[in-house]
């Protein structure tokens, strides 16, 4: 079972609608509850990272939750925020509580480029060796959407990179533990195919 | 390397009690080009890198449902992003725009700065990269004219607005010279070419784009993104043709 975390600033009901016209019935999670049989659980991406910890803070045991659904080696995906929400901080803020699931930390994209123009905000190529399944059928080099400014820059998780100004991570895997900078439900065939790869996983 | 974007503009107006998608000119006279989900629909397949969608005339000033219902639809019936405005005037507006699922939203530079505190709120909650402003303006002898507004502005006074749009939190700027809005004679880069050297974020430019010319010029200038309802929305062949007319310039569009 597929659940899409309902955050209140993200974009939870189209990522749902994207997830079930790829194939694949999708829950709103809203309360702890409600983790209960889900297999394959996205954290979507938007809004700020001081937001989004705010409110899984503020929801009774929903961190606690989190937290115990990625020790039963259940398969998580974050995407853009969520993705950095894994992370141990974030360079956009000092109160956001990240989930410390990866040891990377992200940080503002304005230290690493000039002559960039940040937000990075359009189509880019995510290039990957081509070992993780989640890239299964997706060439190196194909373009994903982007649009954000914090990025990840020094992970050992990395699976995948894409540059602006200076290399960043556009994916980490650990486990089946996943995350990607881009915006696979808004970056048409190949993101499709990616949210399909990671749906297919353990299965 | 980061793409250069061509994006589709669908303006949407109630008329007779329904949503229509329309083409202008000079924003003054529409014509009408279908409806507005089939033309998400039809953008979303020809691949476009992103849709804007602009809500205008009367329905503004009620309450949306309609154009936020139609937004929702939208999203969910595409997987391309979106960026949409018109008529957010209040947070309250702001929010229920962002509930739809849109990626970015579209405000207008003032020259009453009104909407300074909704861009603020917005780059606070959502992210600069969800907060992209406007300058709808036209060309007079003595400086600019923005549609807003009938006070006449002269260049300083134009990065002076724009700076505090961009303090405020703006993510990106799209120009459009109204009166080119329609006409298929061609980008204004005058301004573009001045504000290319002050500001940092990514721009697009609207309002004239006709011919292939016109995008390669846009993009070989610096634009991140081209903006175009006319050109795109009428014309017999698909946006598909005209990205592969764009990248054999030698312009680093994305490849289909």
């Amino acid at each position: 079972l597929v659940g899409v975390l309902n955050l209140v600033s993200s974009n939870a009901p189209a990522l749902a609608a994207t997830v079930s016209k790829i194939g694949f019935a999708a829950n709103l999670i809203n309360t702890p509850s409600q983790f209960s049989g889900i297999s394959h659980l996205i954290i979507p991406g938007n809004g700020s990272i001081a937001g989004v910890t705010s409110e899984i803070g503020s929801v009774e045991f929903l961190r606690d939750a989190l937290l115990d659904y990625v020790k039963t080696d259940r398969y998580l995906l974050g995407i853009c925020l969520g993705m950095q929400l894994l992370g141990k901080t974030s360079g956009e803020s000092d109160q956001a509580q990240c989930l410390e699931l990866f040891p990377f930390s992200s940080q503002s994209m304005y230290r690493n480029s000039n002559e960039f123009c940040i937000p990075h905000v359009g189509w880019n190529q995510v290039y990957h060796d081509g070992n993780s399944l989640l890239f299964h059928q997706i060439p190196s080099g194909s373009d994903f959407y982007f649009s954000h400014s914090f990025a990840v820059f020094d992970s050992q998780e990395s699976i995948a990179t894409t540059k602006h100004g200076s290399l960043f991570s556009s994916a980490v895997a650990q486990g089946n533990l996943y995350g990607v900078q881009f915006h696979p439900e808004r970056s048409q065939s190949f993101g499709a195919k990616l949210l399909e790869n990671f749906l297919n996983l353990g299965r | 390397l980061l793409r250069k974007r061509i994006i589709p503009r669908i303006l949407v107006k109630e008329q007779a009690g329904r949503l229509i998608a329309v083409v202008s000119k000079e924003f003054k006279r529409f014509y009408s080009v279908g409806n507005p989900l089939s033309q998400v629909k039809i953008m979303d397949s020809n691949k476009a890198d992103e849709i804007s969608i602009i809500q205008i005339g009367e329905s503004l000033d009620r309450d949306s449902s309609k154009f936020l219902d139609f937004l929702e639809l939208a999203v969910k019936s595409s997987m391309t992003p979106i960026s949409a405005g018109g008529g957010v005037r209040t947070h309250e507006k702001m929010r229920l725009f962002m509930k739809a699922g849109i990626e970015k939203i579209i405000l207008p530079v003032n020259t009453n700065l009104k909407n300074l505190k909704i861009a603020e709120e917005m780059a606070f909650r959502h992210g600069s990269q969800a907060l992209q402003v406007s300058l709808d303006y036209r060309l007079i002898n003595s400086g600019y004219q923005l549609k807003s507004s009938s006070k006449n502005l002269n260049i300083d006074e134009i990065v002076a607005l724009l700076s505090r749009y961009l303090e405020a939190g703006a993510g990106e700027i799209s120009l459009c010279n109204i009166e080119r809005d329609g006409s298929k004679s061609g980008l204004d880069l005058s301004l573009f070419k001045i504000l290319d050297s002050v500001i940092s974020v990514p721009v697009t430019l609207g309002g004239g784009a006709g011919k292939i010319e016109d995008f390669v010029e846009g993009y070989v200038s610096g634009a991140d993104g081209i903006i175009s309802g006319t050109y795109l929305a009428r014309l017999d062949h698909s946006l598909l043709q005209v990205r592969s007319k764009i990248a054999i310039q030698d312009i680093n569009v994305r490849q289909i």
